[in-house]
């Protein structure tokens, strides 16, 4: 079933040209969905509108069914987790998170219980009392998220909320929120630029960019089956390396008609030694190891090549020792792209 | 020998910075230091030249002929209607004004801004005329609402705390609104707070200013029933026979010690609003 719905939505700022115009984007109930994109994609203003707190120019919104029009953003049944966490700073880490059961009205017996249950759930039982001034900025994203929870939403609305992190504590509530999706079986809308987050906790991806969507799908076949260049390389770090056909083909290689260039996945090279020939069904690069990043289970190289850099990135094993080398791809591994960007199948 | 300079140069800081401060110091101090001093000092004393900087027997009974000079105690009571009253209108008028201001965008609000800001820039003495004319034709003066209305609002105050509401970021206001918090919620459990530490001071510098204002009731009362303690005060600079500096002095250290006593109590909350508007 759906969760959320789109349809046809538009939203102009004034006057000015529509920074998304006629989407559709449809959100399975009870997913954890990504909307990835770069900055300036629109992604934000999406979820803006989800949540009611920016207006559509144009279309239709809907949540479990519902139109949205005219529904306040504190009626949609939702709960949103914010960038900078927007914390109440004069209340205390229990009153930030009651205050939402307050405003609807919660007896107090019901409020108390469940108010502690999601305290000592993000394990703040004893900063209950402290004002959100005096906590850390992983405490603080943990008051953020029990004060979505308790409100027990049918679905999360989630703004970047681990970009103001160290990367140790990102990568410690990225699994924090696997679990709690779990958990709970709401709807989880989250908002990033961060492939890695996407790729690492969502179970759809919708990949945005100048407030289109270019791919939508489940992590794995947007990382193994990319529609179009773009998604090739936002998705995957390093990113796809892209090959202009034009300076293969003198190299005697034949490419399905129509192409303009061609990838492969940095984990898809094989380095060898210098001059040492393609085999089968291989096509081979001469280049210059000129970067190499160790990073203990895989390790990262830069070449410099005639056709352009080539990154590769090996799983553990012998160390590649600056110099030159022959770098392989299988061409089952090769993605051909014509000129629109679009990949030819 | 380097080590040697390094400590006297230090020690020549230490002492300048000390100098310096103690200037400023003076600066402040003396003249309270002076008002106190004259006002146990008796008439042949306050005249004495070179003057006295030192009192060994007081003569504390200028205060209690402060009391004989004037009607203390009503004025006092006119002075804490006044100021009070004043208080209470500018809470009731700055604080909607200001919200209104920092958060919602109607038409005309830009200009109404301004105006307000251009009230500032205007000096008392260029409508206190206008004002008594138009006091005296609704026949309010010599009452207590010519005292408080014409300070019922200020443009300063509704500035200060404008710039205050536009200071909270917006992701507040949004995350109040998904918690299903009304506009009036909003205002009452989340800007006020906040606000808080600025409306206190706005409170302290309001009750300052007009426990001292001289100019404005002066000009609206003609008698003693109405009239506040710095009018009064300044009555007992016209008495007959020669000015009697030390019951004037006396009268003055009545007079500013609550606006003395509200400002060492609070000073702190003045400063923390201050530097909590600049740092954040």
């Amino acid at each position: 079933m759906t969760g959320i719905e789109l349809r046809g939505v538009e939203k102009a700022y004034g006057g000015n040209k529509p920074v998304i115009e006629n989407l559709d984007v449809q959100i399975e109930e009870g997913s954890f969905t990504i909307l990835l994109g770069p900055s300036g994609c629109g992604k934000s203003t999406i979820l803006r509108m989800i949540a009611g707190l920016e207006k559509e120019t144009a279309g239709e919104i809907f949540i479990n069914g519902i139109d949205m029009r005219g529904v306040s953003p504190g009626a949609r049944e939702i709960a949103m987790v914010f960038q900078n966490y927007a914390l109440y700073p004069t209340m205390t880490v229990k009153e930030n998170i009651e205050f939402g059961l307050k405003n609807i009205k919660v007896p107090k017996p019901e409020r108390e219980a469940r108010v502690g249950e999601v305290i000592e759930m993000v394990g703040l039982t004893e900063y209950m009392n402290r004002k959100p001034q005096h906590l850390s900025g992983g405490q603080r994203q943990r008051v953020a998220l029990a004060r979505a929870i308790v409100k027990k939403p049918k679905v999360f609305l989630m703004d970047e909320p681990l970009s103001n992190l160290d990367a140790k504590l990102r990568a410690q509530i990225r699994t924090d929120l696997i679990e709690l999706h779990r958990n709970l079986g709401a709807t989880f809308v989250y908002v990033t630029h961060d492939q890695v987050e996407a790729m690492s906790m969502g179970t759809d991806i919708v990949l945005l960019e100048s407030g289109r969507i270019r791919q939508q799908g489940a992590p794995e076949s947007i990382y193994s089956a990319p529609k179009n260049l773009f998604s090739a390389q936002f998705i995957g770090s390093p990113p796809m390396n892209i090959i202009k056909a034009e300076n293969l083909e003198h190299g005697g290689a034949s490419l399905p008609p129509g192409t303009v260039s061609l990838g492969f996945r940095p984990e898809k090279v094989i380095v060898s030694g210098e001059g040492r020939a393609p085999e089968r069904g291989q096509i081979s690069f001469r280049g210059e190891l000129v970067a190499r990043e160790i990073l203990g289970d895989h390790a990262i190289y830069k070449f410099k090549t005639a056709f352009g850099c080539i990154h590769t990135k090996t799983m553990s094993g012998s160390t590649v020792e600056y110099g030159k080398w022959s770098v392989r791809v299988d061409a089952k591994y090769l993605y051909y792209f014509d000129e629109k960007g679009d990949v030819i199948k | 020998m380097r080590s040697q300079s390094g400590v006297f140069w230090r020690t020549f800081g230490k002492a300048c910075r000390l100098a310096v401060n103690l200037l400023i110091f003076a600066v402040f101090f003396v003249p309270f230091y002076w008002m106190f001093l004259t006002a146990v000092k008796n008439l042949g004393q306050t005249l004495r030249l070179p003057p006295a900087f030192w009192v060994s027997a007081p003569h504390w009974e200028n205060f209690g002929k402060v009391f004989d000079a004037i009607p203390f105690f009503s004025m006092l009571k006119n002075n804490l209607v006044m100021t009070f009253g004043i208080m209470i209108c500018q809470f009731f008028t700055v604080i909607p004004a200001a919200y209104a201001f920092a958060r919602f965008k109607f038409a005309g609000g830009r200009f109404l801004f301004g105006l307000t800001l251009a009230t500032m820039m205007i000096p008392a003495q260029l409508v206190f005329l206008p004002l008594f004319l138009m006091f005296s034709k609704m026949g309010l003066v010599n009452s207590y609402a010519s005292l408080i209305l014409p300070w019922a609002t200020s443009s300063f105050a509704i500035f200060m705390l404008r710039q205050t509401f536009k200071q909270v970021p917006q992701e507040l206001i949004e995350a109040a609104k998904l918690d299903n918090a009304s506009e009036w919620k909003i205002i009452f459990k989340l800007m006020l707070p906040i606000a808080k530490p600025t409306i206190v001071t706005l409170g302290l510098i309001t009750f300052i200013l007009n426990w001292n204002d001289y100019f404005w009731p002066f000009v609206l009362t003609t008698n003693n029933a109405v009239r506040t303690l710095p009018v009064g005060i300044t009555s007992l600079n016209i008495v007959d026979g020669g000015v009697k500096y030390h019951i004037l002095m006396a009268g003055n250290v009545l007079l500013v010690a609550p606006a003395l006593a509200v400002f060492l109590f609070a000073h702190k909350q003045i400063i923390k609003a201050f530097t909590y508007m600049g740092g954040k």
